[in-house]
C-alpha cells in the first residue's frame, strides 16, 4: 500500500483526505442526512455511531456514490470531486463493503477476491481465458499477508463462517491497493460472534497500518472506541459531535447517541 | 451445498484437505448420479438382453446427443439465473422451418443454417423479453412455449409430412461407426466447457446468476449477460432442432413435445439449480445419458409411454428435492 498517498500530486497535502461539506439528503419528508460536515484524515479510522435511522448508512452511500446528495460538496485532498456513481467513487480509490458483503456464495475464495478484475490471457476482454493458477496464488498470498485464516482459496465462499466471509470481503476491497485510499464499512461485525468480531477488528487495524483511511459504522460502542481514532455521533440525520476515541467513554458516547446535543466541538 | 462452517481461530485443515472437501461438495451429486446411472444400466441389462448391445448404446447416444445440445443451452440459462421453457417449441419451429425450406428446394446446408439462425433469433427474443420488459423468465418463456408452438402449427398447417430423404436424414448416418449427432454433441460440449469454465465471460455468468446485485456492484451488465446467454441457448436450440428434424426425416410441428420434461429432468439431475449460479456441462451430460437410458430401457420393457412420463417427472421431483434438501437431511 502506497504510504503518504497523494494521488493527484497536488500541493494541498495538508488538506484532509476526504471532506464533506453541508451534505443533505431527504427521502420524501424524511431528512436522512442534514447539513453534515465530515473530515477524514489520512490513515485514520473514523467510527460513525448513532441510532437506527440516524443517517449513517445514507451518509456512507453518498460517499460510495450509490446515493446522491441533494446538496453539499465533496472534496478529496482539498479538491472538489464529483461522485454520482459507484464507478466514480471507485475511480477515486473509495471502496465500500456493504452489510450483505456482496459475495458470491457459489464461487470460490479466489474468484470472489478477483471478481470483475480477473487477469486473463489470449482473447481480449470477456472472452479472455482466466489465469486461474495466478489468481489462486495471488489470493493465497493476499490472505497470508493479511493473516486471514482460510483453509484454501478453492473453497466456495458459501461454506465459510460469517467472520471468514467478512474477511474475504475486506481482502477483496483492499486487493487492488495501489488505487485504494478509503474503505467504507457498514456494520462489519453486526452478524458475528465475539471471537469472530475480534478477529475482524484485528484485520481492520492491520490494513489501516498500510496507509488506508477507514470509515466504520457500528452499533458496538466499546468496539468502535477501541478501534477508531475518532468517533462521529449522528442523530436524526444530523452530526451531533465528534469525539476523540481515546479520551471519551462508552457512557459519554451513548448519552450523545440517545440525547443528542449540538455539535459544539466543531466539525469532524 | 452443505454448510460446513469453520469456527474462527480454530486450527484450519490443511490446504489439501480443504481442496478435497471443496471437490467433494462440487462432485458429490455427480458421483451419486453416476452410481444411479450404473445401477439403472445394470437393472435394464439384467431384464433386457438387448439393452447393453452396441446397437442400443448407439441409439441411446444418438438420442442423448440432441437432448444434450439443447440441455446445455438450458444449463447456461439456469446458471445465469434464468429459465427457458420454450425449448421444445423452439426446436419445433426450427425443425419445420428447415424442413419446409428443404422441401421448397433450398439446398440442404443452407436450409439447416437458416434453421439454426431461426433458433438464434428465438433465443434473442426470449432474452429481450426477459431483460427489457422485466418479465419473470418462467412467465415469459411459458408464453413463448405456446407462441412458438402456434407458429410451428401455422407454418405446417398443423400437418406432419414425411420428407423424401435426398440427404435430409444425415443425422441417421454414422461416420466411422459413430452417429453424426455425436459429433455435434462433442462440438457443443467443447465450446460450452471452454466458454463456461475457462473464460472471464463464463465466470461472470456464474456471478450474475449467483448474486445479481453483487454482480451489478462489481460493474457487470447483468441484462447484457442474460440477453447473451438466451441467445447462445437459442443457437443450441437451433442445432438440436435441425438434428431432430433430420433424425425424423419429417416436417412435424409436434416433434419436440414433452422435451421440456426430459431436458429439465436431465439438467436438474446434473446439479444445476433454479436459484442460479450452479450447473456444469459434465453434470448435464451425465443427467442426459441417465434420462435417455431410463426412457430407452422403459420403452423396451414395453412400459406404456404415459407411465414413462410419470417416471421421468418423478425423477425431476427427486432431483430438485435432493438439491433443496435442508441441511442435515430430511427428517
Amino acid at each position: 500500500m502506497n504510504e503518504h498517498a497523494s494521488p493527484n500530486g497536488n500541493g494541498s497535502s495538508r488538506a484532509p483526505l476526504l471532506q464533506l461539506r453541508g451534505i443533505c439528503r431527504s427521502f420524501g419528508h424524511v431528512r436522512a442526512v442534514h447539513e453534515v460536515d465530515v473530515d477524514l484524515q489520512r490513515n485514520e479510522i473514523l467510527g460513525i455511531v448513532g441510532d437506527n435511522g440516524a443517517g449513517k448508512s445514507t451518509l456512507m452511500k453518498i460517499i460510495a456514490g450509490t446515493v446522491s446528495p441533494d446538496s453539499g460538496r465533496i472534496l478529496m485532498n482539498g479538491e472538489p470531486v464529483e461522485i454520482t456513481t459507484a464507478q466514480d467513487s471507485r475511480r477515486l480509490g473509495i471502496e465500500m463493503i456493504y452489510q450483505d458483503l456482496a459475495l458470491f456464495d457459489n464461487l470460490d475464495v479466489a474468484a470472489n477476491v478477483f471478481i470483475g478484475r480477473e487477469p486473463t490471457r489470449g482473447l481480449p476482454s470477456l472472452l479472455g481465458f482466466l489465469e486461474r493458477r495466478r489468481m489462486h496464488r495471488e489470493a493465497a498470498a493476499l490472505l497470508e499477508r493479511l493473516n486471514i485464516m482460510i483453509g484454501s482459496t478453492r473453497l466456495p465462499v458459501g461454506v465459510l463462517s460469517g467472520g471468514q466471509r467478512q474477511m474475504v470481503a475486506i481482502a477483496r476491497a483492499v486487493a487492488f491497493e495501489e488505487n485504494n485510499h478509503i474503505l467504507l464499512m457498514d456494520e462489519p461485525s453486526a452478524a458475528l460472534g465475539a471471537t469472530e468480531s475480534a478477529t475482524v477488528t484485528e484485520l481492520i487495524r492491520d490494513i489501516r497500518g498500510d496507509g488506508l483511511s477507514i470509515m466504520i459504522i457500528s452499533h458496538r460502542i466499546p468496539e468502535v472506541l477501541d478501534l477508531a481514532d475518532r468517533v462521529m455521533v449522528m442523530k436524526r440525520g444530523e452530526h451531533v459531535a465528534t469525539l476523540d476515541a481515546r479520551s471519551t467513554s462508552v457512557e459519554e458516547c451513548v448519552n450523545l447517541i440517545v440525547a443528542g446535543a449540538p455539535a459544539a466541538t466543531g466539525q469532524a | 451445498m452443505t454448510a460446513t462452517a469453520t469456527p474462527p481461530g480454530a486450527p484450519l485443515d490443511s490446504r489439501a484437505q480443504a481442496a478435497a472437501r471443496a471437490r467433494r461438495l462440487l462432485l458429490g451429486q455427480h458421483v451419486l448420479l453416476l452410481i444411479a446411472l450404473i445401477l439403472l444400466g445394470t437393472y435394464f441389462t439384467s431384464r433386457l438382453d438387448f439393452f447393453l448391445t452396441s446397437q442400443n448404446v448407439l441409439t441411446i447416444l444418438r438420442f442423448s446427443a440432441v437432448t444434450f445440445i439443447v440441455a446445455t443451452g438450458f444449463t447456461l440459462v439456469l446458471i445465469g439465473g434464468g429459465l427457458d421453457l420454450s425449448i421444445g417449441s423452439g426446436m419445433a419451429v426450427v425443425g419445420v422451418t428447415a424442413g419446409k425450406l428443404f422441401e421448397a428446394g433450398v439446398p440442404l446446408v443452407l436450409a439447416f443454417v437458416l434453421g439454426v439462425v431461426v433458433g438464434v433469433a428465438i433465443g434473442f427474443v426470449n432474452g429481450f423479453i426477459v431483460t427489457r420488459f422485466r418479465i419473470n423468465p418462467l412467465i415469459a418463456t411459458l408464453a413463448m412455449l405456446f407462441v412458438l408452438l402456434g407458429v410451428a402449427f401455422i407454418i405446417t398447417d398443423g400437418r406432419s409430412t414425411q420428407l423424401r430423404d435426398d440427404g435430409f436424414r444425415f443425422a441417421r448416418e454414422n461416420v466411422g461407426g459413430v452417429p453424426v449427432p455425436v459429433f455435434f454433441l462433442i462440438a457443443v460440449a467443447v465450446l460450452s466447457v471452454v466458454l463456461l469454465h475457462t473464460t472471464k465471460a463464463g465466470r461472470h455468468l456464474f456471478a450474475v446468476g449467483g448474486n445479481p446485485d453483487a454482480a451489478r456492484q462489481a460493474a457487470m451488465n447483468v441484462d447484457r449477460f442474460r440477453l447473451g446467454m438466451y441467445t447462445v441457448a437459442g443457437l443450441y436450440t437451433g442445432i438440436a432442432g435441425v438434428l431432430l428434424a433430420s433424425d425424423l426425416g419429417a416436417i412435424a410441428p409436434n416433434s419436440a413435445r414433452n422435451w421440456e420434461l426430459y431436458v429439465a429432468t436431465a439438467v436438474f439431475l446434473g446439479g444445476a439449480s433454479l436459484t442460479g449460479g450452479r450447473g456444469s456441462v459434465v453434470g448435464t451430460f451425465i443427467g442426459v445419458v441417465f434420462v435417455s437410458a431410463l426412457d430407452n430401457g422403459l420403452v423396451q420393457m414395453a412400459v406404456r409411454p404415459q407411465i414413462v412420463l410419470i417416471v421421468v417427472g418423478a425423477a425431476m421431483i427427486l432431483a430438485v428435492a435432493f438439491d433443496q434438501r435442508p441441511k442435515g437431511g430430511f427428517r
